[in-house]
């Protein structure tokens, strides 16, 4: 859904500790008959938080902007705070539902932040972890990637925290932009995340379909959206629905968004190819994307996006309640979700970026 | 101080009991001890447990406590009668307790323990068992798999256990710095919070209604007491001894390896003392462990090799050989020191032994041997006849001194003490201008606090001592003029010793 934060980081200057780029060519060999040494300078995580930090500075509210958030929800009576995968699960709760899921696109360490003070108080948040994100992995050479080895303590610490942890999806990605196999990709993350110990059967699907011409939760071949074909920038094709959820243990993906019952492909590829008006923060597109999204429908009654200081996007599906309020504040947050009826199910989304200041 | 109960008479009537305590402090041994008497039954932790509940009423969340109670603890203590006693365990009735014996009229058992072998045990469960000790803390742990896999098969909404453990109020100084606690100061906060809640509830009942169990080193006696206390029969000393030597609902009783888990007390480091100390100062107090506050990091039986072994001149003049050019450094900066015109009469000798070398090169002052060692001091009584010098019989930390001296000083005694700042006090408090003391067991620049290793055959510390926590100490105290420098040794196993020198801030006259 956001802008590919990679991208982002990459325009970003790196003085004076640059992340190195993928090795695109493959070895050479010199006169001496030796292959040619590359070198390059190793990532330094202190410079990528910090670039992070100030690329977000703009966006970001106090992280006690997100303990009043709580605080107000907790006061709600009659709203339960669950997961992301028991709100999938429960598809008709007697009182409403909310799940926070928090997508970490940058920001690992903020989200262990909220993952604790969630432990503090005895609430539960689902965390997706980005396998493309500079702070989870780099690629290092074609088809070989290098983990962040400060992954395992922050795996502990969520494990600790009793929060839920799943993948955030960006097979897509991985094709797109390391020129690897991205549904390998997804299997090999998914092994590994389970090797360290996370009970982990589900998937958020990163970015949104502008960003490759399909939404990353289409790896799964119960959920494509319509049937196409589409390349990479490099000509390679996308693998849509080359797998299913169930032989790669995934109970859910956590976008909650399926094909329409009746999709007007035209229209739905239009969207998908208007990479120039996809921005998150800009109503008209947040509009189209949360209530009219040609391409797909939602599976919960609301969704409320944070996206930057005090600032909202919330998109209804249940019938008397709004169904779009941009540029809302915490208490038309909470007002909202004061409003809704009984059975309701809501998902709070969060980039934990937004609550780092 | 609380003043603690222990009931040992036959009760004249039957009733009902509750056993309760702080987790990790002995309440699901004693528990299943006490279930086997023959007129009894012990349930531990029976649901519902009020976890949820204890927290609520901490934070002042919660409702009708009477109605709470009446439909949980108070109905299963109900069906205690004349031929059967019914108790039940838990860990959470702390808020609850002086209600729940006001309306059942129950007996109360509390058990406590000492704080840093329950902070201990607290982060070993964590790492070993379950992980879930604290869950928001930010040190993981040092998880073994199956506290891994624990914690990660029960989500925090449903961890009620977790839950229960207080927290300070968000608002309050504590609960702005709690993100930033280490486990340590959380399991200390929670023994010393659990253990306050339930002293004061007890203040609240009646004594006849209650006893006290200390079960830092349970013995059969004790727990007979309490069976007494309770008129439950059938057990016998022996059976009960055995179940003690079990260690029930250890580690090992669970299945779980003890090795290298999280240090004894007597092996943390300055830092986690200093964070215990703070959290958990006024609870060790009132529960009677810290008594004696100058020797609170003293453990039982410290010192005893001394006291138990003969003087031995032999060995005392080998040591002095070997670390000659100590000695002599000492000397010299005396001599300098008094030859720019500071007069030192008197001089003290934390640790003296026999006073082997110090008697004889300070002949002409007013030198003050202390020591640990009664057989030392009393050899040095005869056979050290120089009247201008006394000897002193004192645990130099806990004992004050009955004089002072112009320069107190100690050589290479402070690497074997229990209580490092504690050394350095005693000392400075005892000197009337000059501190002097080196630390055998090396130069140790890099250290961010003292490291502490207690050997229990030896029955002493043998320490690693932070110069910059020794520096910071110093300066705490109002000393002047401070150095600290590395003195080589010219030994190959330890070639620098640390020497600290500081002029003492000036006496306020009496």
């Amino acid at each position: 859904m956001l802008k590919l934060f990679l991208e982002r980081f990459k325009r970003i200057p790196r003085e004076p500790v640059p992340v190195p780029e993928p090795i695109e060519a493959p070895p050479t060999v010199s006169d001496c008959g030796h292959p040619d040494y590359h070198a390059v300078d190793g990532r330094n995580l202190d410079n990528y938080f910090e670039q992070v930090r100030q690329m977000c500075e703009p966006l970001a509210n106090p992280f006690c902007y997100y303990e009043a958030l709580l605080d107000e929800i907790a006061r709600l009576p009659n709203l339960r705070i669950v997961t992301v995968r028991e709100l999938a699960r429960n598809s008709r709760p007697d009182s409403a539902l909310v799940c926070l899921r928090h997508d970490i696109d940058s920001d690992p360490i903020t989200a262990l932040r909220i993952a604790r003070h969630l432990a503090r108080i005895g609430e539960s948040g689902s965390f997706y972890l980005l396998h493309t994100a500079p702070y989870y992995a780099e690629p290092v050479s074609p088809g070989v990637v290098v983990r962040n080895p400060q992954l395992v303590e922050w795996i502990r610490g969520f494990i600790v925290s009793g929060c839920e942890v799943g993948l955030h999806c960006d097979a897509f990605g991985i094709c797109q932009n390391w020129g690897m196999d991205g549904i390998g990709g997804v299997k090999a993350e998914l092994a590994w995340l389970r090797s360290q110990g996370l009970a982990l059967v589900g998937t958020v699907a990163h970015n949104s379909g502008p960003t490759y011409g399909a939404e990353n939760y289409e790896i799964f071949s119960e959920r494509v959206l319509w049937q196409r074909v589409v390349h990479t920038d490099s000509g390679l094709e996308l693998p849509l629905g080359q797998v299913s959820m169930a032989s790669l243990g995934i109970e859910y993906d956590g976008t909650f968004a399926v094909a329409r019952d009746e999709t007007n492909i035209y229209e739905a590829a239009a969207f998908f190819a208007d990479t120039e008006s996809a921005d998150i923060r800009s109503e008209s597109w947040m509009r189209r994307y949360l209530v009219e999204n040609p391409a797909c429908r939602w599976t919960i009654d609301a969704q409320c996006w944070l996206l930057g200081k005090d600032r909202w996007a919330i998109a209804g599906y249940s019938p008397g309640v709004p169904d779009f309020i941009w540029d809302a504040q915490l208490e038309d947050v909470i007002a909202f979700l004061a409003g809704l009826p009984a059975g309701s199910r809501v998902m709070m989304v969060t980039h934990p970026e937004y609550v780092s200041g | 101080m609380s003043e603690a109960y222990r009931q040992t008479a036959t009760p004249r009537e039957i009733r009902p009991f509750v056993l309760v305590g702080c987790a990790r402090s002995g309440t699901t041994s004693l528990a299943r001890i006490l279930d086997g008497a023959s007129n009894g039954h012990c349930a531990i932790e029976p649901v519902p447990n009020l976890n949820l509940e204890s927290r609520q009423a901490i934070e002042g969340r919660l409702g009708d406590v009477d109605r709470l109670l009446s439909d949980t603890v108070l109905a299963r203590l109900a069906s205690s009668s004349e031929h059967q006693v019914y108790g039940e365990k838990n860990v959470t009735y702390g808020p609850f307790l002086d209600r729940i014996q006001a309306l059942s009229k129950c007996r109360v058992v509390f058990m406590h323990r000492d704080g840093r072998d329950v902070v201990r045990s607290l982060i070993n469960w964590h790492d070993r068992k379950f992980g879930t000790v604290y869950r928001e803390c930010r040190e993981p742990g040092t998880l073994a798999p199956s506290a891994i896999s624990s914690a990660a098969s029960l989500p925090v909404a449903l961890d009620t256990s977790d839950f229960s453990r207080p927290r300070p109020a968000r608002e309050s100084p504590l609960g702005r710095r709690w993100e930033d606690l280490s486990r340590l100061e959380m399991c200390t906060y929670y023994w010393s919070v659990a253990n306050h809640q339930y002293v004061c509830a007890l203040e609240a009942i009646d004594r006849d209604s209650q006893t006290w169990v200390d079960y830092t080193r349970p013995d059969a006696d004790a727990v007979l007491d309490v069976a007494a206390f309770l008129g439950l029969e059938g057990l016998d000393r022996q059976g009960v001894a055995d179940m003690l030597a079990r260690r029930i609902n250890s580690l090992a009783d669970r299945g779980e390896s003890e090795a290298g888990g999280f240090p004894r007390w007597t092996d943390w480091n300055g830092r986690q003392r200093e964070r215990f100390e703070a959290l958990g100062r006024d609870t060790m107090r009132s529960l009677g462990y810290w008594d004696d506050e100058a020797a609170r990091w003293r453990p039982r039986g410290y010192g005893e090799v001394w006291s138990k072994k003969a003087a031995d001149l032999a060995w005392y003049e080998w040591m002095f050989d070997g670390r000659r050019r100590m000695h002599e450094d000492m000397l010299s900066w005396l001599q300098a020191l008094e030859a720019k015109g500071e007069k030192i009469v008197s001089a003290m000798d934390f640790g003296c032994g026999l006073g082997v070398g110090y008697s004889e090169h300070l002949a002409d002052k007013h030198y003050i041997g202390l020591d640990i060692s009664e057989q030392n001091i009393e050899w040095c009584h005869q056979y050290r006849d120089n009247r201008r010098h006394t000897y002193y019989r004192l645990d130099m930390i806990a004992d004050r001194p009955p004089e002072t001296a112009d320069l107190v000083f100690s050589s290479g005694t402070i690497d074997n003490t229990y209580d490092i700042d504690g050394f350095i006090e005693a000392m400075v408090s005892a000197a009337n201008k000059w501190v002097y003391f080196t630390c055998y067991r090396g130069w140790f620049d890099r250290l961010e606090s003292h490291t502490y290793r207690y050997n229990t055959d030896h029955a002493c510390f043998y320490n690693d001592i932070s110069v910059a926590c020794v520096l910071q100490k110093l300066a705490a105290l109002g000393c002047r003029d401070v150095e600290a420098m590395p003195l080589r040794t010219g030994n190959r196993d330890i070639s620098f010793e640390a020497r600290f020198i500081a002029r003492v801030p000036a006496r306020l006259p009496c």
